[in-house]
C-alpha cells in the first residue's frame, strides 16, 4: 500500500530526474557544439548562434519531446484501463491510423508544417468521433445487458477501424511522389525535428494529470470489473466516458506535435506497474513524468548519435526500451 | 441505524423468459437469507436487483422504505455490498490493495485513505489472508481469490451484504468459516446477509430463512423452516430430494439415478 507522502516523494525524484535529463538534452548536440560551450550559451544572453541553438532549437524541443512522452504513456495507461486489457495502446482504439490519414494527406497536398499538423488533429478527432459513434453502447450503458466483464467489442471495434485507416495509409504510401516519402515516413516512426511550438504537448499534459488525478480511487475499482466498481459506488460510463476523452486529447496532441510515436504508450505504463504498483492515484502521474523522460532521452539519442543525419525518434526508442523492458520483465519471475 | 431491504410483488425477467412472476421478502436486520434454485433459475439476477444493479422488470425493491433506484451509486454503495460471481483480474494486484479499494464509497473526495486501515486488517486476519496482503491477486489461487473478494466485501463494512455464490471454489474449511462469519455479523452486529449457494444443507444450516425459485415463474420465500423441504426442493430442481434426520439435525439427500 502506497500512502500520498511515499507517492508525493516518488513523484518530486521523479521530476528532479527529469530536470537533469532535460539539462542533459538542451546541453548535448552534435560533433561542433561542446557541453561547456552549450553551457556557456545556455547561461549568458549573449546573441551567439549557439544561443539561438539552445535557446531556440533545443529548449522547444526537448520541451515538447517531454510532453509527447507524458500524454502518450498517460494516455495508454488509460487506455489499458478503458478495455481492460494489458496489451492496449495510445493507438490501440485507431486514433493513429486517423491522424495518419490526415497527415500524409496533407503531406500529399504539398502542405507545409501547419497544415500537416492540422490535418493530423482533424484525422485524429474523426477516428475518435467514430470509435465514440460505433462504440457508444459499450462506453454509455449504464446497466450491461448481459454479464459480460470485457470490452471485446469495443477493441474490435478500435482494431478494425485501424486496420481500414493503415490500408488508406498504405495506397498513400505507394502512390506519393518520391520526394514526399521520406517525410511520410518519418511522420510515420515519430519525428520531433520539425516543433516549433514546445510548449502545447507540456500544457495539454498539466491539464490531463489534474484532470486524470482525481479519478484515481475510482480507476482502480474499474480495473478489476464493471460490476464490482459500480457496486462499489463508480458510474462506469461516466469514468469511462471520461478517460475515453482524455484519452483521445491525450493522443491526438502528441501525434499532431510528433507524429505517431510508438512503444511508449504501451511500455512505460507497464515498466512503472512493475516498480511502483498499480495504484492508478500513484501511477498517472509517474506515467507523466517516465513517459517524459523516456522520449526526452530518446530524442536527445536520436540526434546526436549519427549526426548530422536525425533518426526517427520512435525507432531509437524501440531499440534501446525493447532490451530494458525485456529485463524488467525477466527479472521479476 | 438498520435497514431493511425489501422486494415488493417483484418480477424478473431475462431475454424475454419470465424468470419470477412475484416475489415478496422483507430481509431485516440480522437475517441470513439463502437464495436456491436449479442452473439458471434466476439466482444471480435476484441477486443483482436486490443490489440495484438492475432495473426490477415489475415490482419494486425498496432499502430502508426508500425505491433502490433512487439512490445515487456512491449513496448505495455505503449501505449494501454486493460480491460478484466472479473478478477476473486483468492486470496485478496486491492483495492489501484490492482489499482496501472497498473503503472508496465511505472516504471523503479527495482522501487517499491510508489512515483507515484497520477495516482491512480486521477482514484479512478473519479470512486467515495476513500472510498473503502483498502478495499479488493474478498469482493466488481460485479458492484464495475468493477469500480476498470476501473480504473486500467486509472491508466495504456495510448494513446489507449480497453474495452471489460465496462458497465458489473454497475448500470445506473455509466454506465453513465464510458462512459462520456471515451469521456472526448477522447476529452480533445487526448486519442482513443474502446468498446465493447450491449446497442445499450447508443453506440450510446457516440461515434464518431462505428464497426458493424454480426457474419458472415460482418463488418461495420465508422462514427456511417453512421453504426448505423436501416437497418444495424435489418440485424446484426436478429431482427426487429427501430429508433425513442424523443426530437430530435435519438433512438433505438427492435421490440415485436409476441405470438406463
Amino acid at each position: 500500500m502506497t500512502t500520498f507522502a511515499s507517492a508525493l516523494r516518488l513523484w518530486l525524484v521523479m521530476l528532479f530526474i527529469a530536470a537533469i535529463v532535460v539539462l542533459g538534452s538542451l546541453l548535448l548536440g552534435g560533433a561542433d557544439s561542446s557541453v561547456a560551450a552549450s553551457w556557456q550559451a545556455l547561461r549568458s544572453a549573449d546573441p551567439t548562434p549557439m544561443h539561438t541553438i539552445v535557446w531556440e532549437l533545443r529548449l522547444p524541443r526537448s520541451i515538447a519531446a517531454f510532453g509527447v512522452g507524458g500524454l502518450l504513456a498517460i494516455s495508454g495507461c488509460l487506455m489499458q484501463i478503458l478495455v481492460r486489457n494489458p496489451l492496449a495502446d495510445p493507438y490501440t482504439l485507431g486514433l493513429s491510423g486517423g491522424a495518419a490519414v490526415g497527415a500524409l494527406g496533407a503531406m500529399l497536398a504539398g502542405a507545409g508544417a501547419l497544415a500537416t499538423a492540422a490535418g493530423a488533429a482533424s484525422g485524429a478527432l474523426l477516428a475518435c468521433i467514430a470509435v465514440f459513434v460505433l462504440a457508444h453502447r459499450d462506453l454509455l450503458a449504464r446497466a450491461r445487458a448481459a454479464q459480460r466483464e470485457d470490452s471485446t467489442d469495443l477493441i474490435l471495434i478500435g482494431v478494425m477501424l485501424a486496420a481500414g485507416l493503415g490500408a488508406i495509409v498504405s495506397m498513400m504510401l505507394v502512390l506519393a511522389p518520391d520526394r514526399n516519402l521520406r517525410g511520410m515516413l518519418f511522420w510515420m516512426m515519430g519525428d520531433l525535428s520539425g516543433v516549433a511550438h514546445g510548449a502545447w504537448p507540456v500544457i495539454t499534459l498539466l491539464v490531463c494529470v489534474v484532470l486524470a488525478a482525481p479519478l484515481g480511487r475510482q480507476l482502480n475499482l474499474l480495473m478489476r470489473g464493471e460490476e464490482s466498481a459500480s457496486a462499489l459506488g463508480v458510474r462506469p460510463n461516466v469514468v469511462k466516458s471520461a478517460i475515453f476523452a482524455l484519452a483521445s486529447v491525450a493522443t491526438a496532441v502528441a501525434v499532431t506535435t510528433a507524429g505517431t510515436v510508438g512503444f511508449v504508450g504501451l511500455v512505460v505504463p507497464h515498466a512503472l506497474r512493475r516498480v511502483v504498483g498499480n495504484d492508478q492515484r500513484v501511477l498517472l502521474p509517474a506515467c507523466a513524468i517516465g513517459g517524459g523522460i523516456v522520449v526526452t532521452i530518446a530524442d536527445t539519442i536520436s540526434r546526436i548519435v549519427v549526426d548530422p543525419i536525425q533518426l526517427p525518434v520512435g525507432a531509437v526508442m524501440a531499440i534501446i526500451g525493447v532490451p530494458a523492458f525485456m529485463v524488467l520483465l525477466v527479472r521479476r519471475r | 441505524m438498520s435497514l431493511e431491504l425489501a422486494a415488493e410483488s417483484l418480477a424478473l425477467s431475462m431475454r424475454g423468459r419470465r424468470l419470477v412472476d412475484a416475489l415478496d421478502m422483507r430481509v431485516a436486520p440480522g437475517d441470513v437469507w439463502c437464495v436456491l434454485g436449479p442452473n439458471g433459475a434466476g439466482k444471480s439476477t435476484l441477486l443483482r436487483t436486490l443490489a440495484g444493479l438492475r432495473p426490477a422488470d415489475g415490482g419494486r425493491v425498496t432499502l430502508g422504505d426508500r425505491d433502490i433506484a433512487s439512490y445515487r451509486p456512491i449513496e448505495l454503495a455505503r449501505r449494501r455490498g454486493f460480491l460478484p460471481q466472479t473478478i477476473v483480474d486483468a492486470f496485478s494486484l496486491s492483495v492489501l490493495d484490492a482489499v482496501m479499494s472497498a473503503r472508496h464509497p465511505s472516504l471523503p473526495f479527495w482522501a487517499w485513505g491510508e489512515d483507515q486501515p484497520a477495516p482491512a486488517q480486521r477482514a484479512l486476519r478473519t479470512f486467515e489472508l495476513e500472510t498473503l496482503a502483498e502478495r499479488d491477486v493474478t498469482t493466488l489461487s481460485g479458492g484464495e481469490r475468493q477469500r480476498v473478494n470476501i473480504a473486500t466485501l467486509f472491508t466495504q463494512d456495510v448494513e446489507v451484504m449480497l453474495l452471489d455464490e460465496p462458497l465458489a471454489s473454497l475448500d470445506l474449511h473455509h466454506q465453513m468459516k465464510a458462512l459462520h462469519e456471515l451469521m456472526r455479523a448477522a447476529s452480533q452486529e445487526g448486519k442482513s446477509v443474502v446468498y446465493t449457494v447450491h449446497d442445499i444443507n450447508l443453506a440450510f444450516q446457516h440461515a434464518t430463512h431462505a428464497v426458493l425459485l424454480d426457474g419458472r415463474g415460482g418463488a418461495l420465500a420465508g422462514p427456511k423452516d417453512a421453504v426448505i423441504t423436501s416437497d418444495h426442493l424435489s418440485a424446484a430442481f426436478h429431482h427426487p430430494i429427501h430429508g433425513v434426520t442424523l443426530g437430530g439435525e435435519l438433512f438433505f439427500r438427492a435421490e440415485r439415478l436409476a441405470e438406463p
